[in-house]
């Protein structure tokens, strides 16, 4: 196990860079930033002088060169946008809250995907299967923003139930939440029902039942146990959606997280930010994976990584 | 169409002393979008204590179907119990309730399930499986040391070296002849009147079969439970069976001790299923195999199931369902239905070998 870790983490660092090459081009590609920062009547000499002081007169490959090197060093430059901030402690300081807004909207999205899943397992083709594919496939078929918006008008504007916007109380964080992780119902739902389904089929579901075991310990010990380990693959991607789905979120709902952030900075064309944000994103959803993996070797006995 | 048995009537199906399990007219039906698949339709049979009952025929004949139905356990949601009676020590398994039956699944009556690969549960050990069976019974009153040492006990019984180590052991980490141990040892771990063996040995290869089934038959000395053995394989009907029955197309067609069957099988059916076992000291070119195949479900024959592929059958074969005739007068508890036997004297031709 702890080799396997080690070698993962090794993995980890190849994809990271692989990651920075492709950011770090992808950043130029979006136009010179000058454009963005500077005012339209600014002078030769003067649009020259912030060409070198940024070090954007080098060649590309050098200026990777010194964007890696500094990195390594936790140096991700300063953000253009707010001059005099790092641009990694502008990340960090908002990771935190759009870590917390991801977690909430995954324990929603559990709270929700599994009753609907197993029920629709154990209730084959009957009104509460259908009952839970609609709710499932209304999550996923309205865009973010959309849902955010009628939200917004029903509980905040007309029912005066919630706030609008902003981070503080536990309050502020439903209905974001229930944006982001509503998305990842269906997928998730589904995942759990046909495995589910396949799980009650099986000879050792049989085999509980001829023990006498009641269907309630049926469901929940010998099948979901089993059907849990198929949806668990789909976590690490889960994570991702959850951690981009916060882009449209949090500005929808001016959740001071990394997504709105990234927004801002886009907008401003400040390269260190959407670099830094780009980077710190990849690792929290490799690292994500492999918690998952780790966490498949505790759930499914058959699997032990040496 | 009766179930008592007409003409050659010197024996008769009722049986006496000591029957715990008397399985009359049961009928399952699988109602599927298409059809009505008759699975079980009209099957009746007994079992005294401490005997071997084989259930033998072609697979879709009824027999797994049979055998789920007296644990009330029918595939669902398509199969249905529509008919029959189940008694068991004087009481009808088909009036009792989900709850009632879940005391008698595993306590009472149990099953060996076929392919052990996959009857037990892959993310639990093994002494999870085996204990679960004991406290499901009778609740957590146990405690877990003596609850282990029951365990371990049980798995001692059915031949397993070193259970203390084994006990937490996965499922993967076993043999398949080993799994199919732990599942014999689930199956008795309460006790129970009944096992029911569903084809237990196929999965398994033959000298593994050769020693599961003489710990079965060690098992049942000992405890002197009774064994409904399903089986397509005369030759372990043979070696384990006191009585047997032969399904076709979810009706049992004949019904005797072994040894009347295997001697003079009056059914055509029978008679041509024992031909077509292959004999060591006959020379053929060919086996025999019986022309045709089963039925589908839902295009059933109006009269005898076998009628189509009977080299015997006649027109009232193909339009009425025979009566239960008894056997040949040395041979008690011997049936079958065939028109065939309203001859007295008819017996079915040996094929040519």
């Amino acid at each position: 196990m702890q080799r396997f870790i080690i070698r993962r983490l090794l993995q980890t660092l190849v994809t990271l860079l692989a990651v920075s090459i492709i950011v770090f081009a992808l950043a130029r590609l979006s136009g010179d930033p000058r454009d963005a920062l500077m005012p339209m009547e600014a002078s030769r000499a003067d649009r020259e002088r912030i060409l070198v002081h940024w070090g954007l007169d080098q060649p590309v490959h050098m200026q990777y060169l010194v964007f890696i090197g500094n990195a390594l060093r936790g140096d991700f430059g300063e953000s253009l946008q707010w001059p005099g901030r790092k641009a990694l402690d502008l990340v960090l300081d908002r990771l935190g809250n759009t870590m917390e807004l991801a977690a909430v909207a995954l324990v929603f999205a559990i709270a929700l995907a599994v009753p609907i899943g197993v029920l629709s397992a154990v209730h084959k083709d009957s009104r509460t299967d259908f009952l839970g594919k609609l709710i499932a496939l209304l999550g996923q078929s309205l865009p973010h923003f959309w849902i955010g918006i009628v939200f917004i008008w029903i509980f905040s504007v007309h029912l005066r139930w919630l706030p609008t916007s902003g981070r503080g109380t536990f309050q502020h964080m439903i209905m974001p939440a229930i944006v982001i992780g509503w998305f990842q119902v269906a997928a998730l739902m589904r995942l759990i029902r046909s495995s589910m389904l396949e799980s009650l089929d099986s000879e050792y579901v049989k085999l509980a039942r001829i023990k006498g075991v009641s269907e309630r310990m049926i469901i929940w010990k010998h099948a979901f146990r089993n059907a849990a380990i198929t949806p668990l693959t789909y976590f690490g991607v889960m994570m991702s959606y959850l951690v981009v789905g916060s882009i449209t979120t949090e500005t929808v709902f001016s959740w001071p997280g990394v997504g709105y952030l990234v927004v801002q900075a886009v907008t401003a064309r400040d390269f260190q930010v959407v670099q830094t944000v780009a980077i710190v994103f990849a690792t929290v959803i490799i690292l994500m994976n492999l918690a998952v993996d780790i966490l498949y070797a505790y759930i499914d006995p058959r699997i032990r990584y040496d | 169409m009766s179930n008592e048995p007409t003409l050659r009537k010197n024996t008769t199906q009722r049986a006496n002393g000591n029957v715990i399990l008397d399985v009359k007219d049961l009928r399952t039906y699988l109602f599927t979008k298409k059809a009505v698949v008759k699975a079980v339709d009209g099957v009746s049979f007994f079992l005294r204590k401490g005997e071997t009952f084989g259930i033998v025929g072609e697979s879709g004949s009824g027999k797994s179907t049979t055998a789920l139905s007296l644990l009330r356990m029918e595939p669902k949601p398509a199969g249905r119990i529509v008919g029959g009676e189940i008694w068991f020590y004087g009481e009808n398994i088909l009036d009792k309730n989900e709850k009632e039956m879940r005391k008698i699944r595993g306590s009472r009556i149990s099953m060996i399930l076929q392919d052990p690969q996959t009857s037990l549960n892959p993310v639990f050990t093994i002494g999870n499986q085996v204990s679960e069976a004991f406290t499901v019974q009778e609740g957590r009153k146990n405690n877990q040391g003596t609850l282990l040492q029951r365990v371990i006990d049980l798995l001692r019984k059915v031949n397993i070296a070193a259970p203390e180590r084994r006990f937490s052991d996965y499922p993967h980490q076993m043999s398949g002849g080993m799994k199919q141990r732990v599942v014999g040892a689930i199956s008795i771990s309460c006790a129970p009147d009944i096992v029911i063996a569903d084809e237990p040995t196929s999965a398994l290869d033959l000298t593994i079969q050769a020693q599961y089934l003489r710990l079965l038959r060690e098992i049942q000395q000992t405890t002197g439970i009774s064994i409904i053995f399903i089986t397509h394989d005369f030759g372990i009907v043979a070696k384990m069976c006191d009585r047997v029955a032969i399904m076709y197309a979810g009706k049992i067609v004949e019904h005797g001790p072994v040894r009347a069957i295997f001697n003079h099988p009056l059914h055509p059916y029978t008679h041509a299923l024992i031909s077509s076992v292959p004999r060591m000291e006959a020379r053929v070119e060919r086996l025999f195999s019986i022309p045709g195949q089963l039925p589908a479900p839902g295009e059933m024959p109006a009269g005898c199931r076998f009628a189509p592929r009977c080299m015997y059958a006649d027109d009232r074969c193909h339009k009425e369902y025979p009566p239960t005739f008894g056997g040949l007068s040395e041979h008690t508890e011997h049936t079958t239905d065939c028109w065939r036997l309203e001859d007295p004297t008819w017996e079915p031709k040996s094929y040519s070998r």
